[in-house]
């Protein structure tokens, strides 16, 4: 068989008709490869003019933005850009257009472009570029992927990363004082019971002697037992864990406890008013623990960095009847407040952002906040700042069961 | 023994250790007395006339290390056990020779806190 591709149009005009018809659709077959390799392209692929009029558009655009194709090819491709970006477009397009350069990435880093849908909503874009030249003009061909799913992805492992930072900040924190405050409570448990062992060897048993040095065995042990646990939750990674229902006077003590040895050492009072009959909370308890500790550490650098703070903190417990947009859910409360000058006016607005900081390089990198208050929003709760007399107050509200997402609304 | 009528000061902000630690002295003949930091161990040492000091390494306000230079900087001589939490523990060398007779860890056995109490004891009384 003769290769078509050699064959001048006027050998097809004088071949069989036969011929001519199996030519024509092998032709057919290819195009529509090709259109079919075009149309399903996971990426939009648009060709615009040197006036920025698209004259070729695939499906994948017409899904990516809400358009058909009839609307697409003839429009100015400023149809595509968001309002505020269109005049520094044309300019920008003017210049790649004069430029020599062949191939590009579009923009000045990865994803900061912005593209509009028919529907005037928004989106990420990554859009390579490429110059195409025929006899006449100009064209420009533009590849563009939707990339809001690897931005939320990035962002989404962002978050985990400054999670996990904070984390090894607070335990590099706790492991120097650590030996120290297992030790100790070793020393007393050890003390106390040779001090049983002797008493039987002597024969000389006292009952409520026993029972006295008894509770205090029990106590401190539980009380190296909630540190370790602590030390455990803040090592651990609790995103993925199920909720569960957990008592909160066990998680605020727990975190409580393990922060106490830190303030002691600085000469620091911290309290804790926990009411006895608090009710369980359906959560994640290792990120409620994160949250407490994370909110003792910086009420702890609030006081420890200012001269003018009085030494104390305070965490209050309560429960509150929920309001009538929340279903009438009982809601737990929780409020650390500290003894420190409170919260330059300039700085309470971006409090709750990530990364800001206003602690010194190196002392903490500003990241606890805005992590905290995403783990209580998952929880159908709320991290806010407030003022109490002055001093700073930071309020963790919980739903005492958890909102099921499925059932809201 | 020898430890009867030696006035031991013990310093520890752990109350159920101080506690623990004066019934054991006391059983031993010591006379004891307790101050839950640096600060007010010194406090003692002004009012009081010392033998021996029992004294934790890392509590709040004046810690064990400052006591001890605090002690010497006043010309005391003082036989001093220090109780350390082993490992992580960096006592500055420069001040081993200030009156510290020796560093014990916790936990501590109750023989060997006598004994080394003893031992100290002793070594000031012939020096």
């Amino acid at each position: 068989m003769p290769d078509d591709s050699s064959r001048r149009p006027v050998d097809i005009a004088l071949a069989s008709a036969t011929e001519r018809e199996k030519y024509l659709l092998q032709i057919f077959e290819s195009d529509y490869q090709f259109l079919r390799l075009f149309d399903d392209a996971p990426d939009a692929i648009l060709q615009v003019d040197a006036r920025g009029v698209i004259v070729i558009a695939n499906r994948t655009a017409e899904q990516m933005f809400g358009y058909n194709r009839t609307e697409l090819l003839g429009s100015n491709v400023d149809l595509l850009i968001p309002e505020a970006n269109r005049a520094a477009h044309a300019d920008q397009r003017d210049h790649f257009m004069q430029s020599g350069a062949g191939r590009r990435p579009m923009g000045k880093g990865p994803g900061d472009l912005l593209a509009r849908r028919k529907d005037g909503t928004v989106f990420s874009a990554e859009i390579a570029l490429s110059r195409v030249k025929s006899e006449a003009s100009l064209y420009v061909t533009a590849v563009i992927r939707d990339v809001t799913d690897r931005k939320r992805m990035e962002r989404e492992l962002e978050e985990e990363r400054a999670q996990r930072n904070q984390r090894i900040e607070v335990l590099a924190r706790l492991s120097s004082g650590l030996a120290h405050e297992i030790k100790n409570p070793l020393a007393i448990i050890h003390a106390r019971a040779s001090d049983l062992a002797e008493m039987a060897s002597e024969g000389d048993v006292d009952r409520a002697q026993i029972e006295k040095t008894c509770a205090s065995i029990v106590q401190t042990s539980d009380r190296a037992i909630r540190i370790l646990r602590g030390i455990a939750a803040m090592a651990r990674v609790g995103t993925h864990d199920p909720m569960q229902p957990a008592s909160m006077y066990e998680i605020v003590e727990q975190a409580v406890d393990l922060m106490r040895e830190q303030y002691r050492m600085s000469g620091i009072q911290l309290t804790a008013d926990l009411p006895l009959n608090l009710p369980m909370v359906e959560c994640r308890e290792v990120e409620i623990s994160q949250i407490l500790v994370n909110l003792l550490n910086n009420a702890f650098d609030a006081v420890d960095g200012d001269s003018l703070s009085e030494r104390w903190v305070r965490v209050q417990v309560s429960t509150q009847p929920g309001a009538e947009h929340e279903n009438q859910i009982e809601r737990l409360q929780i409020e650390v407040i500290d003894g420190g000058p409170g919260v330059a006016p300039e700085h309470k607005e971006r409090l709750m952002q990530a990364f800001f900081t206003t602690k010194p390089v190196g002392a903490g990198m500003g990241i606890g906040l805005s992590t905290s208050r995403a783990i209580a929003e998952d929880h159908g709760g709320q991290l806010e700042f407030r003022e109490c007399n002055g001093h700073t107050c930071f309020r963790l509200t919980l739903p005492v069961h958890a909102e099921k997402k499925e059932a809201a609304g | 023994m020898r430890l009867e009528g030696a006035r031991v000061l013990i310093v520890d902000d752990e109350p159920d250790l101080r506690e623990v630690f004066s019934a054991w002295l006391q059983q031993a003949g010591c006379l004891v007395f307790t101050a839950a930091n640096g600060a007010e161990a010194l406090e003692v040492l002004d009012a009081q006339k010392i033998d021996a000091l029992v004294s934790d390494i890392r509590m709040p306000v004046m810690d064990g290390i400052a006591l001890v230079q605090a002690i010497y900087e006043r010309k005391l001589v003082i036989p001093s056990i220090i109780l350390v939490s082993g490992f992580g523990t960096l006592w500055p060398l420069e001040t081993l020779g200030h009156g510290v007779y020796t560093l014990l860890d916790k936990p501590l056995r109750k023989q060997d806190l006598l004994l080394v109490l003893q031992n100290s004891l002793m070594e000031a009384n012939n020096s």
